[in-house]
């Protein structure tokens, strides 16, 4: 047992706590692409069932027929046009919980932050901590969020549970193979054709995704490499050309806001010589991983270039506890001091685009009355619904060159 | 013969290999081939040994963890 400290004669100013968890940035960049109003994007909240399912139906862009005149309608390329030619894809929603909990013990010591002369309550103390155990579980789950926005988006595919290579356990969106590209002529290389790699997985984004992409994400060391480039620097200088600007002079069109406000920098733009313009954007924000190691959402020697306009849903399935019931609702408020259902949100998730309802929260006391876990749910999928509209160039930085 | 497997595709000036095709000779280097062989992405009859310059060196010990295994060894040492 801990031996009480003696206090000093000391006068003394408590100074306002600091607590960092409450300071760093929880990024949002990735899940700006999902549940978008504006893209066409749903957020779907499914309390009640535990398989989300939709139909896709993929579209072509092949023209109308022509034909002789006088002939017999036939099967024009043994192809009838079908318009309700569609795929269901059903999907079980994974589970994320968090629980820490609260000691009797704990709530007879000072909690953090409390000046030592002012004699809060135990209920005081419990309430406190409750609401910072609250508060760490969603920043947690934001960043898992975020993690597992950045796994759909460049993969196509997306865990359910994290670091899984079990089949079954991955949600696989069914992106076209052609839209991960892995260039032979790494960036880093001075014989590299940076420019002539982006053109390349443009046409392939138009070819199977439809659509002309307008914005490019580069990984901190491939940035590096990028600007770093002979071609790309030549390019940048062409007077009354403007194939790349770079700089802090070009504030983003408001379509892509979103991206700068959860978290990403805006580098400029290029003009591909092939005459796509893309916003570059650099994203260098990261999480630690449960062996403690820092990583970021993209991965080094990775670009990601698509359409900010595409269809990505997010849905949020049901909890795996009993409906809590209106004496369960008003004890946890007596108790925590905040109501489960319409629980405070961390002030430092940027973006403004998380919210209570995606979280599901509830507590249990130790049968002995000695102890009270904390427990927070949730139950995400980030669907790129419209997944080809993405693609990712791989192998950007060679490992020996 | 060099088979590209995947995941994706490789992209050389202009031409797109799947999974399955063949990579003509002179396309890639021999180090972006043991590189990609490593990874899975391709099969090779003939791979130089994959050497990345930047070496991996295994994750330090926590001061604590290394304690304890002193301890365990001088433990065992006295059995």
């Amino acid at each position: 047992m801990a031996t009480p400290l003696a206090v000093d004669q000391y006068s003394r100013f408590m100074a306002e706590m600091f607590d960092e968890r409450a300071i760093i940035g929880v990024s949002t960049v990735g899940q700006s692409f999902f549940g978008n109003p504006a893209h066409g994007s749903k957020t779907i909240y499914s309390p009640d069932s535990k398989v989300v399912e939709i139909d896709i139906i993929r579209g072509n862009e092949r023209i109308g027929a022509l034909i002789h005149r006088g002939s017999v309608s036939k099967n024009l390329d043994n192809k009838d046009t079908q318009t309700q030619n569609f795929s269901t894809f059903s999907r079980v929603y994974p589970l994320g919980e968090e629980v820490s909990h609260i000691n009797a013990d704990q709530i007879l010591s000072r909690v953090a932050g409390e000046n030592p002369y002012q004699q809060m309550s135990r209920i005081d103390r419990m309430r406190m901590l409750a609401r910072e155990h609250h508060m760490e579980h969603v920043r947690r789950f934001v960043r898992m969020f975020e993690y597992l926005s950045w796994k759909s988006l460049l993969e196509g595919k997306m865990p359910a549970i994290i670091g899984t290579t079990e089949t079954d356990l991955i949600y696989d969106f069914r992106r076209n193979s052609g839209n991960t590209i892995s260039v032979s002529v790494p960036w880093d290389d001075a014989a590299a054709d940076i420019l002539g790699d982006i053109d390349n997985a443009c046409d392939k984004l138009r070819e199977n995704g439809k659509v002309t992409p307008n914005f490019i994400f580069l990984a901190g060391d491939v940035a590096k490499v990028f600007f770093a480039n002979e071609t790309i620097q030549k390019m940048s200088d062409v007077r009354g050309f403007s194939f790349i600007v770079a700089g802090p002079n070009n504030p983003v069109p408001t379509n892509l806001q979103p991206l700068v406000d959860g978290g990403a920098v805006a580098r400029g733009y290029i003009f591909t010589p092939q005459g796509r313009q893309l916003w570059i954007f650099c994203y260098n924000d990261g999480y630690t991983d449960s062996t403690g190691t820092f990583k970021t959402y993209i991965p080094s020697g990775t670009a990601f270039l698509g359409y900010y306009g595409a269809r990505c849903d997010r849905y949020f399935g049901p909890a795996e506890v009993l409906p809590p019931t209106s004496q369960k609702v008003a004890w946890y408020n007596e108790i925590f001091g905040f109501n489960m259902l319409a629980a405070p949100m961390p002030p430092n998730v940027k973006g403004g685009i998380v919210n209570p309802a995606m979280f599901y929260n509830d507590a249990y006391a130790s049968e002995d009355g000695k102890k009270i876990a904390i427990r927070t749910q949730t139950a995400p999928i980030f669907a790129t619904t419209q997944t080809d509209a993405f693609a990712t160039l791989t192998d950007l930085i060679g490992v020996n060159s | 013969m060099i088979t590209w497997q995947g995941p994706g595709t490789l992209y050389h000036k202009g031409r797109t290999f799947k999974a399955g095709d063949t990579i003509p000779a002179g396309i890639l280097s021999a180090d972006r081939i043991s590189e990609f062989a490593h990874k899975g992405k391709l099969k090779a009859d003939e791979v130089k040994e994959f050497k990345p310059e930047v070496e991996v060196k295994p994750k330090k010990k926590s001061k604590a963890k290394l304690e304890e295994e002193e301890l365990l060894k001088m433990i065992e040492e006295e059995a």
